[in-house]
Parts: structure tokens; C-alpha cells; sequence
């Protein structure tokens, strides 16, 4: 009892901080408003020294598992929420009068991810999830006089919602056939057990049901939908939160679900997840070529993100584990990064509109630098950390012999380095457009400034140092069943 | 009684629920049948623990989670269709198209 509560502890502390933000919030005089960010970034701290000191490994109450590969992603979704603070830190929408509410649902997203990326019971899955996504709904519609910000959280909650209730459907049957809801047990059941063909049949329509609640959370394509409305109507700073927290999780507690029918190919399911990927990465890719918001454009490269990620998933080796943790750190810096940028094109011209972006280098020459250096990693152009994260995945699937989905995620690369060189062009070769002059009352971000600086130039180091990153990956991919 | 006639209900309430969301043009009308769909979960899990593994009460304590789970999406879901109507005085999904999507 003592050891599982030691093993859950960071979470126990983050969000009971959470809590003591939203009642200061409520109870607290405005003059002291201001001191949440600092101690937001306090209890992060903390919770990450609760993390990593020492790093525990153990089961905690059978249902929450503590290994290097989790520790990594917490470790990730902390940071995330680090750099999102960051950001939204001079936004007087988001960190004015509510900024308690704002930080605190923040916080126990972040709780969510955490859980969720430990979990290896499906009741845990489905309240992690649950915990991750109901304060993104908040979040998402958190400026409630901006209709786009209502109605892109009322779409992403209407299909998040009803995904989640048709994942737990799959989840009852599948506690209907084996009697646990434990990953291991049901594995066990399936590999041991003499199986008819009825319960054959149930238990691949409860892994259908499983997957609609999981692909909705990983935008995979037939439930992608909702993706770039709530991202362009969301508050960017939610944005950035949201292509990078709603990813880590998910995507461990679904290699934890997965891996061993893939590692032995059961049911064909090797081919069924690649065609999920490959569907993911051209539909994403091929709808980000004609769109002119730069957050929608964004949002459509993350869903092509995330069917490269899913790669890794697919080769269901040790290797691809490595590629996941890889990508899931270079995505989080430079998508980051390049939201980072929209914020700051936007919060000058107040508009999202890719030709607000146009000849940015002649207006501020770091700024547009910084946003080639993003693209750049984004479209996985050595030296930046991009490359290697795509570089792994791919390599990873080479060794499972999955040559095809290998040609057509360059494919897909190829077809992503014209719609992220469109904005270079922008930027570079024409001029301002003087319609939308640059506001005179210039404020200093300092937040945002240094978020992006610190992303550039980790991207930079890791890309061009990777010995130290990699070696660190190799030694945390070790996942315990 | 067995098994049986609970699947079968589950089941029809589930269909019943995604035919509402893909039907229903009031957003209240679309939480009502996602509702539904959860129930046919909890009927389900009830089921399957009351016939089959009776000695614990491990899916019976699933249920509560499930419903303490929809409560809290509830009222998410209420508070964002109270602010969408505060803007354009309508519950119906064809008018929210603003964003192309």
C-alpha cells in the first residue's frame, strides 16, 4: 500500500496543487493573482523532483505501471505543460482574471497524460483518457465570447464524447470475454485459449470499438474530423498544448495495448495498424496543401505527425519504442515552436492567416529564422532533431520488413515539404503585405521569447549532438508487462 | 434469466444512441443519445459480472467509475452548449459554421 502510493506520488502532488489553484482562483484577492504562474511552475517542479528522485519502478495497486519508458513520457507531458505556461504567459485572455481556472485545468490534463502513460488496466485507460481530454474540452472553448472558440470545443466534445462511449463499449465486451481488464490477462486469454469463431468475432469487434476511442485521441484519419476546427478555433497557446500532450499519452498506453499482437502479427492486425497509418499521413498530408490558415495548416501536419508515429507502432519492436519516444520529443519542441511563432505573428498583425506571415524576414529577421528552423525540422531535414525522429521510425520499420510503409511515408515526406516550404517562400521571397500594418504598441513577450528560443535551440543541439539523446532513449525503452 | 436478453438490450441501446448522434440536429439531443450509449455500457458490465463472474464485483465497479465519468462529461457538455447559445441564441449543429470543417 505505502510502496503504490510512493510509486503515485508525483501525481497525487500535481494534482492536489491543481486543486489549491482553482480555489485560489476563487478565494483569493486580485493583487494576488499574479503570483500563479510562478507557482504553477513551482508545482511542476516539484512534481518533476518527485519524478526523478530516484526514479521508482514498480506496479502500483496492480493497475499503474512505473517504468523508464513511462517516466520519459511524464517527464515529456511536465515539460509540455512548462513551455505551454510559458507561452500563454502575457495572454490576458487566458492568464487574466481566470488564470487560476486556466493553469489548474492545465495541470490536471497533464495529471491525465501521466496516468495514462503508466496505465496497464483498461479502467486506468479510460479515466486517464477521461482526465486528459474533459479539461481540454474547457480549454478549448476557454474564450466563451469567441464563437470559434465555443464552437470548436462543442465539436471536438461531441465526437470526443461519443468515441469515448463506444471505446467503452469495447471495453465491456472485453471484460465479458476474459473476466480482467488487465493488458497482460487479456493477451494471456487470447494467446491461450482454444477460441471459437464467435468469440473471435467479439473480441475483434471489441478491438474495433477500443480503437475508435483511441484514434480519436490520436486524430487518426476516419476520426480526424474534429482536428482542425477545434485547433483553429481553440486559444493558440491551447493549440500547441493540444497537438503535443493529447499525442503522449495515447500513444504509450496504446503500445502497451498492442505491442505483443503485433510483435506476433495476430489477426493481420500488423496490416490493419499500417493501413490506419498510412490513411492518417497522405489524407493529413494531402488536405494540409490547400489551406491558408496557418493554424489550420498546422493542425493538418499534425494529424501526418501522428500517422508517423504510429510507424513506430506498427514495427512493434524495441526499436520502434525508441522511434515513438524519439518523434514524441522532436514533434513537442518543434511544434511548439512553430505555434510559438503563430502567436507572435498573430498577437502583432491579429491574424492567423498565412499571408499575416508574408515577408516576415524583412519585418523581423530572428523570428522568420526561427520559423525556417521549425519548418525545417518538420519537414525532417537533417541537421535539426527531426530527421533523427523520423530517421528512427523509419529504420525501425525497416527491421520489421515493412518496406511498403516505409516507401509511402516518403513519400509522404516528400508531399510535406511543399506545403512547409510554401510558408518559407512566404516569409523569404515576397514582400509585406502592408494592409495589416504592425501594431504600434509593441510589448515584450518575455515568456513567449524565451520558449521559442529555448525550442530552437534544443532542436539545434539534439540534431546536431544526438550521442547523449539517443543514448538516453536507448536506456529508458525498456518497458516492464 | 440469462445472459442474453441483457446483450440484447445493451446492444439496441447502443444503436439507438449512435443513430441519435448521427440524426439528431439539437445538440441536447445528441448528449441524450451519447447517454444512452454509456448505459448500454453499464448494462453491459452489470451483466457480465452479475452471469458470468459472480464471485467479484470488479465490472459492478467499473459501472460507478463509468457513471461518475458521465456525470462530469455532462456538465462540460452543458456549459459549453449554455456559452454557444449565449452567442447565437441556437442549440442546432447547422449553425455552428463558422469554422469550415
Amino acid at each position: 500500500m505505502i510502496a503504490s502510493i510512493r510509486l503515485i506520488l508525483p501525481e497525487i502532488f500535481l494534482s492536489g496543487s491543481a486543486l489549491f489553484l482553482l480555489g485560489w482562483d476563487a478565494f483569493i484577492q486580485e493583487h494576488l493573482k499574479k503570483w500563479v504562474f510562478w507557482m504553477s511552475f513551482f508545482a511542476l517542479a516539484i512534481t518533476f523532483f518527485l519524478l526523478i528522485h530516484p526514479p521508482q519502478e514498480g506496479v502500483a495497486f496492480g493497475m499503474l505501471v512505473q517504468d523508464p519508458f513511462s517516466l520519459f513520457f511524464k517527464v515529456l507531458a511536465l515539460f509540455s505543460a512548462g513551455f505551454i505556461l510559458l507561452i500563454s504567459r502575457e495572454d490576458k485572455a487566458l492568464m487574466g482574471d481566470y488564470a487560476g481556472t486556466y493553469v489548474s485545468l492545465i495541470l490536471f490534463s497533464v495529471v491525465g497524460t501521466m496516468f495514462l502513460s503508466s496505465a496497464k488496466d483498461l479502467l486506468m485507460l479510460f479515466l486517464g483518457m477521461e482526465l486528459t481530454t474533459i479539461p481540454l474540452f474547457i480549454l478549448a472553448g476557454f474564450l466563451r465570447n469567441d464563437l470559434r472558440s465555443s464552437e470548436g470545443a462543442i465539436k471536438f466534445f461531441l465526437v470526443g464524447t461519443l468515441s469515448t462511449g463506444l471505446m467503452l463499449f469495447g471495453i465491456s465486451y472485453l471484460y465479458g470475454l476474459t473476466g480482467s481488464t488487465q493488458f497482460k490477462e487479456i493477451y494471456e486469454w487470447f494467446n491461450k485459449t482454444q477460441l471459437g469463431n464467435g468469440d473471435l468475432v467479439l473480441f475483434f469487434l471489441a478491438i474495433l470499438f477500443l480503437l475508435a476511442g483511441l484514434g480519436f485521441k490520436l486524430s487518426l484519419v476516419p476520426f480526424h474530423q474534429w482536428t482542425p476546427d477545434t485547433y483553429e478555433g481553440a486559444p493558440t497557446p491551447i493549440t500547441a498544448f493540444f497537438s503535443v500532450s493529447r499525442e503522449a499519452g495515447v500513444i504509450v498506453v496504446t503500445v502497451r495495448l498492442f505491442s505483443e499482437y503485433l510483435k506476433q502479427n495476430q489477426m493481420g492486425m500488423t496490416s490493419f495498424f499500417a493501413l490506419l497509418s498510412i490513411l492518417t499521413m497522405t489524407i493529413g498530408n494531402i488536405a494540409a496543401l490547400r489551406q491558408n490558415n496557418l493554424k489550420r495548416l498546422l493542425a493538418y501536419s499534425s494529424i501526418a505527425h501522428a500517422g508517423t508515429i504510429f510507424i513506430g507502432l506498427v514495427a512493434g519492436n524495441r526499436l520502434g519504442r525508441e522511434g515513438i519516444m524519439l518523434y514524441s520529443l522532436a514533434y513537442f519542441l518543434m511544434s511548439l515552436g512553430a505555434f510559438s511563432v503563430v502567436i507572435y505573428v498573430s498577437r502583432l498583425k491579429n491574424s492567423e492567416d498565412i499571408s499575416s506571415i508574408q515577408g516576415l524576414s524583412k519585418e523581423n529577421f530572428p523570428l522568420s529564422l526561427m520559423m525556417l528552423f521549425f519548418l525545417l525540422s518538420l519537414s525532417g531535414i537533417p541537421p535539426f532533431l527531426g530527421f533523427w525522429a523520423k530517421f528512427y521510425v523509419f529504420w525501425a520499420a525497416i527491421e520489421a520488413k515493412l518496406f511498403y510503409l516505409v516507401a509511402i511515408a516518403l513519400l509522404n515526406a516528400i508531399i510535406a515539404v511543399y506545403y512547409y516550404f510554401r510558408i518559407v517562400h512566404k516569409m523569404f521571397f515576397q514582400e509585406p503585405s502592408y494592409s495589416q500594418p504592425l501594431s504600434s504598441r509593441l510589448e515584450r513577450h518575455y515568456g513567449l521569447e524565451f520558449a521559442t528560443l529555448l525550442a530552437v535551440s534544443l532542436l539545434l543541439l539534439f540534431g546536431i549532438f544526438p550521442q547523449s539523446l539517443l543514448s538516453w532513449i536507448k536506456g529508458s525503452s525498456v518497458i516492464i508487462p | 434469466m440469462t445472459l442474453h436478453p441483457y446483450l440484447i438490450v445493451s446492444a439496441f441501446l447502443l444503436i439507438i444512441g449512435i443513430y441519435g448522434v448521427l440524426t439528431r440536429r439539437n445538440i441536447i439531443g445528441i448528449l441524450m443519445s451519447i447517454e444512452l450509449i454509456f448505459n448500454s455500457v453499464n448494462i453491459n458490465l452489470v451483466a457480465f459480472n452479475h452471469f458470468l463472474y459472480g464471485g467479484n464485483l470488479y465490472g459492478q465497479g467499473i459501472t460507478i467509475f463509468v457513471i461518475a465519468v458521465a456525470a462530469a462529461e455532462a456538465v462540460v457538455g452543458l456549459s459549453l452548449v449554455l456559452a454557444i447559445y449565449r452567442n447565437i441564441k441556437s442549440v442546432y449543429v447547422e449553425n455552428m459554421n463558422i469554422l469550415k470543417g
